[in-house]
């Protein structure tokens, strides 16, 4: 390992950093320490040393047509884009050390580190509230830092999947718009290019690795994609259903009302939505004499139905 | 592997700040931080105090020193500022974030949620706050607690719901053994309340915290008794699906054990007829009875 090249790095960086003005390639070679050898030998070292800084994130700006320069490119790093200049809390700052030990260990412990590290190293000391009591855990799941990272760069990817009904798998090109945990496990949503539509995948049947197969920024996410709409689990009831319950009956249900209203001193009316038809007949079967269906009729008179045959069959 | 040169660098950069904000630090909680030997870390320090500015005279150098195993940064020229996050970076923490928020209580999701979304104005703006969404499993994290209180002895108070009596009710327990099965979790426990034994569905249990008190658990005593039921139902039945593990098959339907009775008797009212409760015939002549009363609603 060359001690001379991290020190060109941090000098060649701190430079950059440090100019308010674009320095031209005969500048940086003039002033900044490290750079020897014929001019082709410079040459190429300057080159890798700007690929080895963007690799590592560091955004490098280039100005082209600065009129000082003639036809000799100039290059900074803008101190905005290369350090934090924002204000956090210390709250703030505590609350997010906390969500990052939920991601440590798998796939996420050297960008949790990282983050760790640098948020430690803010002039504001991080506090995580005392009071919150939060049990460790790990989120993560196999898979997931490499969709993350795809979706931050909107980079297309391509891996086996499984489908639930059969045990084949099938390779799909996919472009990640979101992702979400439900109930322990991680699912990503995103735009399958060969079936040419919006797809969810669970991410613990993705069969293979995971691979790029674009550059970065090789589609967009709508700002108005919302990943629920596309996940059946998450969906929103969309079945109206107005019944009157019993004041002294249907607590588990009074709980999620959309409104509630008295009836009488008997009786409330209220108002739900349920998954289905066949999730609102259930509920009100389940409540028995507790309750009567007000709307739509067509619940009424299925659930009318019903009870005639549960009378029937327990006859 | 070895580590390349642009990899150490960017360790290099980062050391700055935090020395800079973690002002007498010794070298080797540094290298721990840094998941670095010390001699590494030495070798880092040395190589750091020869970086600077363009001019490289002792007034443009970063200026550092290292004594008694303590750090002592007096000039960190322009590397004073920790990096900033980049997309993906601030990606993964609004991610852990959305976590953080699933697992508090109500009354602390509120500043996580204004934090993610000033980071998201801040970072990775491409991707819209709706394209995430975290739900953990609320049953892992009342495990947790349940376990919690087994280990320290301690009570658990809880805020239960009984859809069957209709009622909320606050009570402190003592719990004596977890039951997983297949599509649900039971939690038999001494009850203060109730003063005895009861079993609880871990799914109605809305809230629950550990308590300072020791638990108390009197023993040999009943807890609620068992009944078994025998039913019939169709191979369609969601009753069939929802209960397949607890259910046993016999010669002409299946038999289930069951503690309270009055949660089978809705359950097959909720089947609408395509579950029939045989045994005990109290239990079938009360679904019987219950349609008849709400049939009687409509005429």
């Amino acid at each position: 390992m060359s001690s001379a090249k991290t020190e060109r790095l941090v000098n060649l960086t701190m430079a950059l950093l440090g100019t308010k003005r674009y320095m031209a390639k005969s500048e940086i070679f003039k002033r900044v320490s490290g750079y020897t050898g014929t001019q082709e030998t410079k040459e190429r070292m300057f080159e890798r040393d700007k690929d080895d800084l963007r690799n590592l994130g560091i955004e490098i700006e280039v100005a082209t047509h600065d009129p000082l320069f003639e036809d000799e490119v100039g290059y900074r790093i803008r101190p905005e884009a290369f350090q934090i200049h924002e204000k956090f809390s210390a709250e703030e700052l505590g609350l997010i050390s906390l969500a990052l030990q939920q991601i440590e260990g798998d796939d996420f412990s050297g960008t949790a580190r990282s983050l760790a590290l640098r948020l430690n190293s803010l002039a504001v000391t991080p506090e995580i509230p005392v009071e919150i009591p939060v049990a460790q855990s790990a989120i993560s799941e196999a898979g997931l830092s490499e969709v993350l990272s795809a979706l931050s760069e909107r980079a297309t990817i391509s891996f086996d999947y499984q489908k639930a009904s059969s045990n084949k798998s099938e390779e799909r090109k996919v472009n990640p718009l979101g992702v979400s945990a439900w109930r322990g496990a991680w699912y990503l949503v995103g735009e399958d290019l060969e079936r040419d539509d919006i797809r969810a995948f669970k991410l613990s049947r993705i069969s293979s690795g995971i691979s790029r197969i674009s550059k970065a920024g090789a589609y967009q996410v709508p700002s108005d994609f919302n990943i629920k709409e596309y996940l059946v689990m998450l969906k929103s009831w969309d079945y109206v259903a107005k019944i009157a319950i019993r004041k002294s009956a249907g607590i588990h249900l009074r709980n999620r009302a959309i409104s509630t209203s008295e009836i009488d001193d008997e009786w409330d009316e209220v108002e739900l939505t349920f998954s289905d038809e066949a999730h609102a007949l259930r509920e009100a079967l389940w409540l028995a004499d507790d309750t009567k269906v007000l709307s739509p009729s067509s619940l009424k008179g299925l659930l009318i139905e019903k009870l005639k045959r549960l009378v029937l069959v327990h006859g | 592997m070895a580590e390349t040169a642009a990899a150490r660098a960017l360790r290099l950069i980062d050391l700055v700040p935090y020395l800079v904000s973690n002002p007498g630090v010794s070298v080797k909680e540094t290298a721990t931080k840094f998941g670095v030997r010390v001699a590494d870390l030495l070798k880092d320090l040395d190589l750091l105090f020869v970086c600077g500015l363009p001019g490289y005279t002792p007034l443009e150098l970063i200026d550092l020193s290292v004594e008694d195993g303590v750090i002592s940064i007096r000039d960190p020229q322009n590397l004073e500022a920790p990096r900033r996050f980049s997309e993906g970076e601030a990606l993964v923490m609004r991610v852990a974030l959305s976590a953080l928020e699933d697992l508090l209580p109500a009354t602390k999701k509120e500043s996580v949620r204004k934090l993610r979304e000033k980071l998201s104005k801040l970072y990775s703006a491409d991707i819209p706050e709706d394209a995430l969404f975290y739900q953990g499993d609320p049953s892992k994290e009342k495990m947790r607690k349940i376990e919690a209180s087994i280990k320290t002895g301690k009570k658990l108070k809880i805020t239960y719901l009984n859809p069957l009596r209709g009622e909320r009710t606050n009570r402190a327990i003592s719990v004596i053994r977890v039951k997983a099965e297949p599509r649900r979790t039971l939690i038999d426990a001494w009850c203060d309340a109730s003063n005895g034994v009861r079993t609880f569905n871990l799914g109605q249990i809305e809230e629950l915290e550990v308590t300072k008190d020791p638990i108390e658990v009197q023993e040999n005593l009943k807890s609620d008794e068992l009944l078994v039921a025998k039913l019939k139902a169709d191979s369609n039945s969601y009753f069939v699906a929802e209960n397949q593990a607890q259910l046993r098959k016999v010669s002409e339907g299946y038999e289930i054990e069951i503690f309270q009775p009055e949660w089978l008797v809705r359950k097959v009212l909720a089947e609408g007829g395509s579950a029939q409760l045989v045994e005990p015939i109290e239990l079938s002549l009360r679904v019987k009875d219950l349609a008849r009363k709400a049939l009687a609603l409509y005429s």
